[in-house]
């Protein structure tokens, strides 16, 4: 990543941070009231919605294209090529993998024990025992799970997937005009040259309503 | 990039978990009343609040019926832990219950009489 990119993230990353500051109990039931949130930016009406079939069918088309353009440019690396990659230098990511899988195993063991001791109603200090173990593998795996997605973020498939989250939130956008809902913009490129306050505000309803829905796309 | 929004996750389960929604979604059947403006194409988000007031209904049942002591609330990691637990439990309860009538029914087949 170039010095100029990483400044630029690390400004996005600011606005992100400040419109998260917005999250509280009212702006969650207003996300699960409906599957369309709407929001005035200067003055104009936009909202997001679902994406239907057929915008989730055109995101695929636009995700395999971007797969393909991607893996044709050799500066962009594979998944399995990256993990080689790390590997000679002396980070291991199935080991990390294989690390998750284990803490997995040994929190699910204890998430038995602990479900058990509640049912018989053992004492507090005995819950806490377990709770706390849990509690500790947790911390655990979340900075396991960081370290790989973090180290992989540069990868072809995370590139990609990135790139149709951006493409769904192009396309759920949409404004009114004429108390008519039309398309926020013209073209995926119209989206990319609008304003940065605009692109945030978008992607963080979108982040915040559509997050899971966009993974199983 | 991709903005995480865990904040929005661990909101959405406290609202479940509240006297109000849970009234809400104990009646929504009976008397009709509507937890969301859309009757379909429900959005992700939207399901997980509906596994979540599912699942602290099953808790306040449990807890009201005396198998539990009220103490699960009180921590993340205790509901979700009593609620792993309750799970294998019944499954492991219904692979036994499979097993015993795979057996029976092999046990029929064995002696049957001659007709």
């Amino acid at each position: 990543m170039t010095n100029k990119s990483k400044v630029e993230e690390k400004k996005i990353q600011e606005k992100l941070s400040e419109l998260k500051k917005n999250i509280d109990q009212t702006f969650v039931e207003e996300l699960l009231a409906n599957n369309e949130k709407e929001f005035e930016y200067k003055g104009v009406a936009y909202r997001i919605r679902r994406p239907t079939f057929k915008e989730r069918q055109e995101a695929y088309q636009k995700r395999n294209e971007k797969f393909v353009e991607l893996l044709k440019n050799d500066k962009y690396l594979l998944e399995e090529d990256l993990k080689k990659l790390y590997k000679q230098r002396g980070v291991d990511i199935d080991e990390l993998d294989k690390k998750i899988s284990l803490l997995q195993k040994q929190r699910n063991d204890l998430n038995l024990k602990l479900g058990k001791a509640l049912e018989e109603k053992k004492s507090e200090p005995e819950l806490k025992i377990y709770r706390d173990e849990i509690e500790k593998i947790n911390e655990q795996i979340e900075l396991l799970s960081i370290k790989k997605t973090n180290l992989l973020e540069y990868s072809i498939e995370r590139q990609t997937f990135i790139f149709l989250y951006t493409y769904l939130t192009y396309l759920i956008t949409e404004k009114k005009e004429n108390d008519t809902w039309v398309k926020a913009w013209n073209s995926f490129e119209e989206f990319q040259n609008c304003s940065e306050d605009l692109v945030n505000l978008v992607s963080f309803y979108a982040a915040a309503m559509f997050q899971q829905d966009f993974v199983e796309a | 990039m991709i903005l995480k929004l865990d904040e929005v996750f661990k909101i959405t389960s406290k609202l479940a978990k509240s006297n109000y929604y849970q009234t809400i979604y104990g009646n929504s059947k009976d008397i009709g009343i509507k937890l969301f403006k859309n009757d379909r194409d429900l959005t992700k988000l939207q399901v997980f609040f509906l596994n979540e007031l599912s699942k602290y209904q099953s808790l306040f049942l449990d807890i009201s019926l005396g198998e539990v002591d009220e103490i699960v609330l009180k921590d993340k990691i205790y509901e979700e832990a009593y609620l792993y637990y309750k799970r294998k439990k019944r499954a492991k309860q219904e692979d036994k219950f499979k097993n015993a009538q795979q057996s029976k029914n092999s046990f029929q087949w064995i002696f049957r009489r001659k007709k």
